[in-house]
């Protein structure tokens, strides 16, 4: 790997090599990382989705990949989050009131 | 008065979500105020037209996206088209260390949440070009599915698919400069406190 080394990442070639084995290796692992983002998204087949989750059941590998990329998208999601300004709540309020309605 | 009152009972529910949206697509709380009332005043115009039963949120956003692109981005001297850097896949998750030691005690969520500020967060999203950073937002943050982000961004299923990947790999690149990367790096010294 040409990745930068870091002085924190005590676990990185551990790492590394368990992903590693994900996407090298043959057989169903390597097959995994290609539907990853369709299973996040809710957009597979029944057949491929419970195919993926059996493979995921039984094998912490993937499993560690698949749940990083599941949570690492809910912390995206809270994150943006902004509270509204009352102020814009009301200035929307009092401008469809003045519109009529087409 | 009574489809105005409507129309306020059903359409103002999903604000929160558009107003956030409108910041990470405008990078400007003004603009983004703006969009939003715009889209606001279109979609109650428009209103007569929106079908019972059909899902509000994603009609909303699509009057969202479209006002984006053709008023405020129309603004612009020139769209933002660009290209991303080729980052590998699960980026982030190698550069986190697989979060095998962590895992003690902790779930996975709170070891990434720990990571990242909001104010770190929105600034990687802020950071990838518009064309990949709106369907990422659309998919990952509003969780709208691949065909009605298509319909809503007028581009084809497979443009919608590859933009995601791709837009995905370089938030991950993103947040691990603006969080993880920050983190790691020992603060320059003082020099004033060094004397």
């Amino acid at each position: 790997m040409n990745e930068p080394s870091n002085p924190l990442n005590d676990t990185d070639h551990y790492a590394i090599t368990a992903m590693e084995a994900i996407t090298d290796v043959p057989g169903d692992c390597g097959r995994m990382l290609a539907g990853l983002y369709h299973f996040l998204d809710g957009e597979l087949t029944q057949e491929r989705r419970v195919h993926i989750q059996a493979h995921l059941d039984g094998c912490p590998t993937c499993f560690g990949a698949f749940d990083f990329e599941a949570e690492l998208r809910i912390v995206v999601r809270s994150r943006v989050q902004l509270r509204v300004p009352e102020a814009l709540i009301q200035k929307i309020r009092i401008a469809i009131r003045d519109e009529p309605l087409g | 008065m009574a489809d105005q009152a409507r129309f306020e009972a059903l359409a103002m529910e999903y604000l929160p979500s558009l107003y956030s949206a409108a910041n990470r697509m405008t990078h400007n709380q003004a603009d983004a105020e703006d969009l939003v009332q715009e889209t606001y005043l279109r979609a109650y115009r428009g209103f007569g037209g929106f079908e019972e039963g059909t899902n509000l949120k994603a009609w909303l956003f699509r009057i969202l996206t479209n006002t984006f692109i053709n008023i405020y981005r129309a603004k612009k001297r020139r769209p933002e088209q660009q290209e991303l850097d080729e980052v590998g896949d699960l980026f982030l998750y190698r550069r986190m260390g697989g979060l095998e030691a962590a895992a003690a005690s902790r779930t996975t969520e709170d070891i990434v949440l720990e990571h990242f500020t909001d104010a770190e967060v929105q600034a990687a999203v802020d950071a990838l070009p518009e064309n990949f950073r709106v369907p990422v937002l659309l998919a990952d943050v509003e969780g709208f599915a691949y065909k009605e982000i298509a319909n809503m961004l007028s581009i084809p299923i497979g443009t919608v698919m590859s933009r995601l990947h791709r837009g995905r790999k370089a938030l991950q690149k993103s947040l691990y400069d603006y969080g993880v990367a920050h983190r790691l790096t020992p603060p320059l010294p003082d020099p004033v406190s060094q004397v």
